[in-house]
């Protein structure tokens, strides 16, 4: 019985690969090349690749990513366009944003394709005028002091409640984003008056992000059969990856940040992320089973505020893994979940703008990112220049970057109702943060996109004008004889 | 698993190594300290399938070990300084019959400890067995040539595979 159906499997294998030679002529019609001469006899000429650099893909595998690409690039409209690209349910690789384990940094700015820079990039010096930040920072230190006194002094004054706050838990937490509100909610508004972009802006508390995209040189794990002698895994070397957090507090605006540097020249084009040489189980990344994809920037499609100012992420959880496996540690993990936030952020956005992981991004998107937990404070500033991960450093030479700055305390101690130890440098970069204005760029921002004048943020009425039906009501005539 | 054991009278039948451990016994104030001499603890390193860095060394565990114990193992009885400690419990395979396929018995289930070595440790896995060497290209050419003449010989008499292969 077994040996008859064993008999019956090959025969329907057979089959099928006959049926899937004959399908791949079809394909050579649709993206076919037409011969010089008019009415030729033969057949029109297929490329060996589709146009574009592809790297050391196969062929074969570079035609079936134009087909997605151009099938992708048909859909008009934002949403559908998401929704055919996360609607099929496939294996994910699950990178986790708040991850304690150690030694994972290598891993996210692989799988992100970043490229960390010390320092941050120059645009703050010159885009911001820097005697005005002075005079800022001298008028507001008192302030801000004022407003860590008061959200410290609970604590101090109910010493009891240290004893539930154990590393990195949920009440650590939650007295952290107290402080962190009130600051940003002080400066906001201080700050309103000198920088008019403040006042338009939309401010977001707990907001979720989710992003999804294809990186290459992780191997699948499901080896399956193509032929009898080659595999999908000897051409195939990306995988699907997936990744969401939340951030803490969030401020957008209508316009996008300008870029930090240029998209294709300098450190956008010239660096070579290096690759890692181990599965990402080694890593601690799971799979998870057949999923649908998300995609999340934290607002709904069509809203008027669509590109992220700023980014503000709690680190308390860090605090365990600083305990466990010490502080170096715990920095890097804390790096880690700046890089890979920005990341999903950046790409949810740039979904809403018609781009995902099969339309590369036209121009580069910039986000800025705080890392802090109330106390410490790491600055990064993020640009997302591609999202065509899938392809090798050769099809691909674009890189994303991320410049951060050293960690810095914003004060030393709270004592008796006082702040010791007051750092105006921290409060000066988290100001020229706040003071970095949104630009109009001067090409289309949806360049993939049909334009409708039917979008959200440019609709004056949203309920529908109510038209009166007016009744004619014949009189009716008897006929009297 | 040594855990799902529940039939006692094949207890005694079982090595001390694959056996449950015992209930440590409830303590109570002023007890004495009960100190092991010899737990039931073992821990088998193991070649890992695929590569992993320098600092991570894999292992087989016993399976009421957890991440706690296999740190406390390895630190204070070996003197190993230890970052971090991941287990994973993998199910065991089906035995199955090779000329019909149906299932006629099932591995055990192990757990896996994957240790991640302290900044500046490394770790090689040596190379016990040298005289196992890959084999060379005309020996691997060898094989490949009796598979296919297996196979050809499989496909000519396909009507015949159950009959050994002296009477075909």
């Amino acid at each position: 019985m077994a040996a008859t159906m064993r008999r019956l499997h090959i025969c329907r294998r057979s089959l099928a690969y006959s049926q899937k030679r004959r399908s791949s002529v079809v394909s050579v019609e649709r993206v076919a090349i037409s011969n010089d001469e008019p009415n030729s006899l033969y057949p029109p000429i297929k490329t060996k690749y589709p146009p574009g650099t592809w790297g050391a893909m196969e062929p074969k595998y570079a035609w079936l990513w134009d087909k997605r690409r151009e099938e992708s690039l048909a859909i008009p409209d934002v949403q559908q366009r998401i929704a055919a690209l996360c609607d099929k349910e496939m294996k994910h690789l699950v990178v986790k944003v708040k991850d304690e384990r150690p030694r994972t940094l290598d891993f996210k700015k692989y799988i992100t394709k970043t490229h960390v820079m010390p320092g941050l990039p120059e645009t703050y010096r010159t885009a911001v005028d820097s005697s005005l930040l002075d005079e800022l920072t001298a008028l507001l230190s008192p302030l801000i002091c004022d407003s860590i006194a008061v959200e410290m002094d609970q604590l101090q004054r109910r010493g009891y409640l240290k004893h539930f706050m154990k590393a990195g838990n949920h009440q650590e937490s939650a007295a952290a984003h107290l402080l962190l509100r009130t600051i940003l909610c002080s400066l906001s508004a201080q700050l309103s008056g000198q920088f008019p972009h403040l006042l338009t802006m939309q401010y977001d508390e707990n907001v979720n992000l989710a992003a999804t995209w294809d990186r290459h040189g992780i191997k699948r794990s499901r080896r399956r059969m193509v032929h009898p002698e080659w595999f999908t895994s000897d051409i195939v070397s990306d995988q699907r990856v997936k990744a969401n957090t939340s951030a803490d507090f969030v401020l957008r605006s209508d316009q996008p940040l300008p870029e930090f540097v240029s998209h294709d020249s300098g450190p956008s084009t010239g660096t070579e992320i290096p690759a890692i040489n181990f599965a990402p189980h080694v890593y601690g990344q799971p799979m998870i089973p057949k999923e649908k994809s998300t995609v999340e920037a934290g607002y709904v499609c069509g809203d008027p505020c669509e590109f992220g100012l700023m980014s503000v992420l709690n680190t308390v959880w860090s605090h365990y893994s600083a305990e466990k496996y010490g502080e170096n540690h715990a920095q890097d993990a804390r790096l880690g979940q700046g890089v890979m936030s920005s990341f999903v952020w950046l790409a949810a956005q740039a979904h809403n703008q018609g781009f995902n992981t099969l339309v590369d991004m036209t121009y580069p998107l910039t986000t800025q990112t705080v890392l802090t937990d109330g106390q410490h404070w790491q600055f990064l500033a993020y640009q997302l220049n591609t999202m065509e991960l899938w392809k090798d450093n050769e099809g691909n030479h674009r890189a994303n970057l991320c410049w951060v700055s050293d960690e810095a305390k914003l004060y030393a101690e709270v004592v008796e109702g006082k702040v010791h130890g007051f750092n105006p440098d921290v409060l000066r970069q988290l100001i020229a943060f706040l003071a970095l204005a949104p630009a109009e760029r001067p090409y289309d921002l949806r360049p993939t996109l049909p334009p409708t004048g039917d979008e959200p943020k440019v609709r004056e009425q949203y309920i529908p004008v109510k038209t009166e039906e007016v009744i004619v009501v014949e009189e009716e005539k008897y006929i009297v004889e | 698993m040594a855990s799902s054991l529940k039939d006692l009278r094949g207890l005694r039948l079982l090595p001390l190594w694959r056996r449950r451990v015992p209930r440590y016994p409830v303590y109570m104030n002023g007890d004495p300290q009960l100190r092991l001499t010899m737990p039931h603890f073992w821990m088998k390193m193991v070649r890992p399938e695929k590569e992993i860095p320098e600092n991570q060394v894999q292992f087989i565990v016993h399976p009421q070990m957890s991440v706690i114990d296999v740190k406390n193992y390895l630190e204070k009885v070996y003197k190993v300084p230890v970052l971090d400690v991941r287990t994973k419990v993998f199910a065991g395979k089906d035995i199955t019959q090779q000329a019909r396929g149906h299932v006629l018995a099932k591995e055990e289930d192990h757990k896996k400890a994957y240790v991640q070595l302290a900044d500046g440790e490394s770790f090689e896995f040596p190379d016990l067995f040298e005289e196992n060497k890959p084999a060379t290209e005309k020996q691997a050419k060898e094989v490949k040539k009796q598979e296919r003449t297996g196979l050809e010989d499989q496909r000519k008499h396909w009507d015949r595979l159950t009959i050994p292969t002296w009477f075909r």
